[in-house]
């Protein structure tokens, strides 16, 4: 086939996973009942694929209409890698406009977090930066120098109780009523060996780990933290940070004036 | 000005963040440092490891013929009521704006 010919074969292929099987009709000599099989293989891959991910909405939502979910949306976006790892990162923002959700508005957020316990899973490995690196850090170097966030640290700032919310749902669920709160709360995922940890952060924590994450200095990271609370604990934000293992390395900032 | 006090405490910090870590560790962790995956002993990462309330395999439908048992690519009417925890969570009045900002 030439490669004009190729791109209208998988594209009619496409259409045909899609649905629209007669697409294929001009390459097959007889119809292909087991054409659907293969179409279906695929439909609940992706399903599976979102279900394994999004264990957390499943589990409010129940198992019947988070399936009947994750198929609109693998319809409308059908996985473009073929690691199914990472499938679904548009999922969180997709269920916020999905009108069937609407009575249920911390769902986005909590599939943004089951997505975040994801990414902090399959992050990379790294080892941990210990306080004797940072004790040895002299006055002057602390505008100049960042603080590299460990790959699997990711953070989340809602302006509600969601994170609890998604908390609870990670021990045994104990039957009684979940009260969503709308005080602020921000999470922090991190995983320092193989086990992903969760906890809740206080505003200066995340601040001063979003700072960090955004590249800049520790100075300009540490006003950040004292900005969203003037009563913060420095020392308090980085022993909590060195024994969590969140920072793997120092280094120097090439415009210290960022 | 604002500067040189966050200077001066985050001074302060970094030595007490060192001292502390260095006792917390002394006491916990022989190597003095939080554990990496090497030192979790007996585990071994892998793609398939489960998580809680999840699957053993992570894409063990699509990947095996599981699939070709239900029709998973059929459209639903949305008549579907949710049947989970959502029935029991109990939602503020007024609440703002649920999106999230994150990194």
């Amino acid at each position: 086939m030439s490669t004009r010919e190729e791109r209208t074969f998988f594209d009619a292929f496409d259409a045909a996973v899609a649905g629209d099987v007669a697409a294929l009709s001009p390459w097959l000599k007889q119809p292909a009942p087991g054409f659907s099989v293969y179409r279906n293989t695929i439909a609940s891959g992706s399903v599976g694929a979102l279900a394994a991910t999004f264990t957390t909405v499943q589990l409010m939502t129940g198992e019947e209409w988070f399936r009947a979910a994750a198929r609109e949306f693998s319809r409308a976006h059908p996985p473009v890698d073929p690691a199914l790892l990472r499938y679904g990162e548009t999922f969180p923002d997709w269920l916020a406009n999905f009108p069937p959700a609407a009575d249920t508005p911390y769902l986005a957020g909590i599939a943004h977090l089951d997505w975040l316990w994801w990414q902090s899973w399959s992050a990379a490995d790294a080892t941990a930066l210990d306080g004797v690196a940072l004790a040895r850090l002299t006055a002057e170097s602390l505008g100049s120098v960042k603080l590299d966030l460990h790959p699997a640290v990711r953070t989340a700032s809602f302006e509600t109780g969601i994170p609890s919310l998604w908390l609870a749902h990670q021990a045994p669920l104990s039957g009684e009523p979940h009260l969503l709160s709308d005080a602020p709360e921000r999470i922090l995922f991190t995983r320092p060996g193989l086990h992903v940890q969760s906890h809740l952060v206080d505003a200066a924590t995340f601040a001063f780990l979003d700072a960090l994450q955004r590249g800049s200095s520790i100075l300009v990271a540490a006003e950040g933290a004292l900005v969203a609370d003037p009563t913060c604990s420095l020392p308090d934000i980085l022993a909590g940070g060195i024994a969590l293992g969140l920072f793997s390395s120092i280094t120097p900032i090439p415009d210290p004036s960022r | 000005m604002k500067t040189a006090s966050t200077l001066s405490a985050l001074v302060g910090a970094l030595a007490v963040a060192g001292a502390l870590a260095g006792a917390a560790s002394a006491q916990n962790m022989p190597a003095k440092k939080p554990p990496t995956a090497a030192q979790e002993a007996g585990m071994e990462k892998c793609y398939g490891v489960a998580k809680a309330h999840q699957n053993d395999c992570k894409a063990g439908a699509g990947t095996s013929c599981a699939g070709t048992s239900t029709v998973d690519y059929q459209a639903n009417a949305w008549s579907l009521v949710k049947a989970g925890t959502c029935t029991t969570i109990k939602t503020p009045n007024g609440m703002g704006s649920l999106t999230a900002k994150s990194m």
